[in-house]
């Protein structure tokens, strides 16, 4: 007896310091949120206070691989997406794998967009999405991934700001362009890869949309845009399939990235007319990415035909250009005669061949970079007009190993830029080295009198 | 603005005044509200929060501050401040400030304090000594609701 009254007694203490449960359900959820999901679910031991609280989770990740076997994923969910549950879910992200998991994920997706689910990303692996899917009026962020996407009726996502769509079987050709034209406030829109022959053609018809990502290196897509308020696009596509933007705001960063197979001139040719066409659309970008690939075929293309003008261009950034394409510059920057600032990021075999899988291209590249610096035959006959007027900063974030072709690009912006004001070098080698390598820099004569070299360490 | 207008007097539960600079205590979705109604004075009082944790609050909300550009802090070093923060607290402080973020409306501090609370409940019985939850089941219905959420404990 008397130990029953001190067990009481402790449990009284006890529950004067237990203040956490006394917090109102939603407070215990925000701390719920924060475990793992089998965490959460323990929780449901602690006391009969907290027995049904983790079903109230308002944002979770469900992924079959946590589980053992698909009977305990398939009822653990069935349990979580119980029709009586009228809690908000603000963001689910479920992942299953239906060839490992054989489950049907389409109630617990109806479930969620009955529950008012804002943000919804679906790793689903063949799996089907529900019609519902296309009315759901709070769901502000769509992710899928594998999923099959039925024939759209009638779609209405009137707060669908972002969009991913990687992988996804469209059943029907339309369905990816009446989707991505039926959200009134779309944003954001990212489209990787497609697995189906039915919707060769993308269409992105969007009054809204701002900014655009399409990678499909490895499809063979023809892709349409239509999007007047695209401030910003990324493109990786392969060429030999049609491209066409039709309308395009002209205040648009843009990166490119083409992929093309071979490297041969009869192919270069074939896609000549489709390349020009595109190239007149962008002709008003104002920033530009592009890596080295797609430089070096944009400098092919111009030995065929004339660039465009780039006259609104005043950001260029090169990414993964080797020394040897560097040959290519003062031709390509003819077409920009507004630039104002130049990046150029990196070596190609730095990004692309990286010496643990590519040995022997690797290899080979460096032998090329090896060759041009014994011979030092980088040369740069002609200057551009932008630099003797727009071009005020320079950055040069190259690794460097060797400096003799280095020197002479950065020479040649120095000796020619009648306007720079910055240039920006980083010192990726040898302290030691360092004071060197200034001497040489002082010793450059510099055609703009405000010019400031920058020097960064790596 | 001149410089009494960018500051701003909190005033806590037990009548602790606290002078902030606006940009600090607008961090608050609450005390936002309240300064656009523009129905309080300088001064706001806060009813549901005492002295000790609204000191705690204003800590934390400085820290976060964007005050005239001064607020280049980088990311890595405002995560190493917040886990220390929030590294010795204990429970009852612990509860006191995710009420306080709650009320204040400052999700940022609430997603920290409700983290803080989650990284220190790890396991069950962790759950039970930091949080002093007492176990009011007996054996047979802990063991029928072991049974009924059997993924949690299959492992």
């Amino acid at each position: 007896m008397a130990g029953r009254e001190k067990s009481k007694e402790l449990s009284q203490r006890l529950n004067e310091l237990d203040r956490i449960s006394n917090l109102p359900d939603a407070l215990i959820s925000e701390i719920l949120v924060h475990l793992p999901i089998k965490e959460a679910g323990r929780t449901s031991v602690l006391s009969t206070r907290w027995r049904n609280l983790w079903l109230w989770l308002p944002r979770l990740v469900l992924d079959s691989e946590e589980f053992s076997s698909t009977s305990t994923f398939v009822s653990f969910v069935d349990r979580f997406f119980d029709p009586d549950r009228v809690s908000s879910i603000d963001k689910l992200k479920l992942i299953a794998d239906r060839y490992r998991y054989p489950c049907n994920l389409m109630p617990w997706i109806e479930a969620a967009i009955k529950r008012k689910v804002q943000r919804l990303h679906v790793h689903g692996y063949v799996s089907a999405m529900p019609l519902s899917l296309y009315t759901c009026e709070t769901l502000v962020s769509l992710k899928l991934f594998g999923v099959h996407l039925p024939n759209a009726g009638f779609v209405s996502l009137p707060f669908l700001k972002t969009m991913r769509l990687k992988h996804i079987w469209y059943l029907n050709q339309s369905t990816f362009e009446r989707l991505v034209s039926s959200c009134p406030v779309l944003e954001k829109l990212e489209i990787i890869g497609g697995v189906n022959d039915i919707a060769p053609v993308f269409r992105v018809l969007s009054k809204s949309l701002e900014k655009l990502i399409i990678l499909m290196r490895y499809s063979e897509y023809e892709v349409v845009i239509d999007a007047p308020r695209l401030r910003f696009l990324i493109i990786e596509v392969n060429l030999s399939k049609s491209f066409k933007i039709t309308n395009m705001d002209f205040n648009v960063g843009l990166s490119l990235g083409f992929v093309v197979r071979g490297f041969v001139e009869p192919n270069l040719l074939s896609q000549r007319n489709r390349l020009s066409c595109f190239l007149l659309r962008i002709s008003k970008v104002r920033n530009m990415t592009t890596n080295g690939d797609t430089f070096r075929l944009l400098c092919e293309y111009s030995k065929l035909e004339l660039l465009p003008q780039f006259g609104y261009m005043s950001r260029l950034n090169l990414r993964g250009v080797c020394y040897s394409y560097l040959k290519w510059l003062p031709a390509f920057l003819e077409s920009c005669p507004n630039l104002k600032a130049l990046r150029l990021i990196g070596r190609i075999f730095s990004l692309r061949f990286n010496p643990l899988f590519f040995p022997q291209v690797c290899y080979y590249a460096e032998n090329e970079e090896l060759q041009i610096e014994k011979k030092n035959q980088i040369s740069l006959p002609s200057v551009p007009e932008c630099l003797l007027s727009s071009l005020e900063h320079v950055d040069f974030d190259v690794p460097r190993s060797r400096l003799a072709p280095e020197m002479k690009v950065v020479r040649y912006f120095m000796e020619n830029s009648a306007n720079l004001k910055k240039l920006f070098l980083h010192w990726h080698g040898h302290h030691s080295a360092k004071p060197d390598f200034i001497k040489k820099l002082r010793k450059i004569p510099r055609r703009s009198t405000k010019c400031e070299v920058v020097i960064l360490d790596w | 603005m001149s410089k009494s207008e960018k500051k701003i007097v909190l005033k806590s539960l037990d009548n602790e005044a606290f002078e902030v600079e606006k940009a600090v205590a607008l961090q608050s979705q609450t005390i936002w509200v309240m300064c656009e109604d523009k129905c309080v004075g300088n001064e706001i009082p806060l009813e549901n929060v005492t002295g000790q944790i609204l000191a705690k609050v204003i800590d934390y909300c400085k820290k976060h501050a964007v005050v005239d550009g001064d607020g280049d802090e980088s990311s890595e070093e405002l995560k190493n401040w917040d886990t220390e923060f929030t590294k010795n607290m204990d429970q009852s402080t612990l509860f006191n400030m995710i009420l306080a973020a709650n009320y204040l409306n400052i999700k940022s501090l609430l997603n920290l304090t409700c983290q803080a609370v989650a990284d220190k409940t790890k396991t069950i019985d962790e759950f039970h000594t930091f949080l002093n939850i007492e176990n009011n089941f007996t054996p047979e219905e802990e063991a029928q609701i072991c049974q009924e959420n059997l993924w949690a404990f299959d492992d």
